[in-house]
């Protein structure tokens, strides 16, 4: 069986890996806030492990904790979230499938790639280099190499294109898609959090 | 409605609630977070993990509702209290007024719909 001393200093720990995801000045603030409480509910224990034990579980998961901290002052910006990943989708599919229509498909979709606030600058140049014109130039040029014989030269270099110019796109959409779909999950939890604060905010 | 979907209700209304609790604790008094968030306890289903309300404060103290100042204490290191504001006042103060209202409210329909 674990000793008060033990159970503290395991909350703490998952306590300090937890919190390394918070801004460096909110980290330590809530840091040196769990600390206080754990010695305070440590001396409120008076040497009783089950006491203790129910003490550190009322506190709650690090995890939780840690959440609760990174809804910050930031959210008062937050603007209303457009519901549904309408322009993500119909930019990924115009990137990919879309390149079937020569450039003015693949163009479509860099333009609402770019238009949309769900993804990093970073993302953006990624999905934008990555898919030069989509997959489908990789088609074509498999086409027009197919019958110009099929030694292994023609095999290998056609594995790579598809590799590189199918794959890749495909990978990356998928990516995108995710991050596009867990940020706008993150938006309506935002939303959620700043409706239930009304106009008591001092003026 | 399932039972627990009524939870969830009530996870969203502890949630903009629980910080005009915070306030109405610290209107007679300045208190330190653990005896605060002992107080809090006490009043069933209000708060499910502690740990959250220190965030709050944090929030609270931003939001110029609340402001800190240490004190030494007779067993251990110096303590963080924790003490209502004008701006705090106000808040509740308006809080207050709204929640009798809507609270009365909320109250005449649930008792109309169950006779």
């Amino acid at each position: 069986m674990s000793t008060i001393e033990d159970m503290s200093a395991d909350y703490l720990r998952r306590m300090d890996a937890a919190a390394g995801s918070l801004q460096p000045e909110r980290r330590a603030e809530l840091l040196q806030e769990i600390h206080e409480h754990v010695d305070a509910a440590r001396e409120a224990a008076g040497g009783d492990p089950v006491a203790m034990r129910n003490a550190l579980d009322r506190l709650g998961d690090p995890v939780e904790i840690v959440a609760a901290a990174q809804d910050g002052p930031a959210l008062v910006a937050v603007v209303a979230p457009r519901p549904g990943l309408g322009v993500e989708i119909a930019a990924l599919l115009l990137l990919t499938l879309g390149s079937l229509v020569p450039f003015a498909g693949w163009i479509a979709g860099v333009v609402l790639l770019w238009s949309s606030r769900r993804w990093t600058t970073a993302e953006k140049c990624l999905a934008t280099v990555v898919m030069p014109f989509g997959p489908a130039p990789a088609l074509f040029a498999a086409g027009i190499a197919l019958p110009s014989g099929s030694g292994p030269l023609t095999v290998i270099v056609l594995t790579t294109l598809v590799a590189f110019w199918v794959i890749a796109p495909i990978v990356v959409a998928v990516v995108l898609y995710r991050r596009a779909r867990d940020r706008a999950a993150q938006e309506s939890t935002d939303a959620a959090t700043v409706s239930v604060r009304p106009s008591y905010r001092a003026a | 409605m399932e039972p627990g979907e009524a939870r969830n209700s009530l996870t969203q209304l502890r949630r903009g609630v629980v910080e005009y609790c915070v306030l109405a604790l610290l209107v007679k008094e300045e208190l330190y977070g653990f005896d605060l968030i002992r107080r809090l306890s006490q009043v069933d289903g209000l708060v499910t993990s502690e740990g959250t309300i220190y965030p709050l404060l944090s929030r609270l103290r931003r939001d110029g509702w609340v402001s800190t100042s240490w004190r030494e204490s007779d067993s251990g290191p110096p303590r963080r209290y924790y003490a209502l504001t004008s701006d705090g006042h106000r808040a509740l103060e308006a809080f207050t007024n709204d929640w009798r209202v809507f609270s009365r409210a909320v109250d005449d329909l649930l008792t109309k719909g169950s006779t």
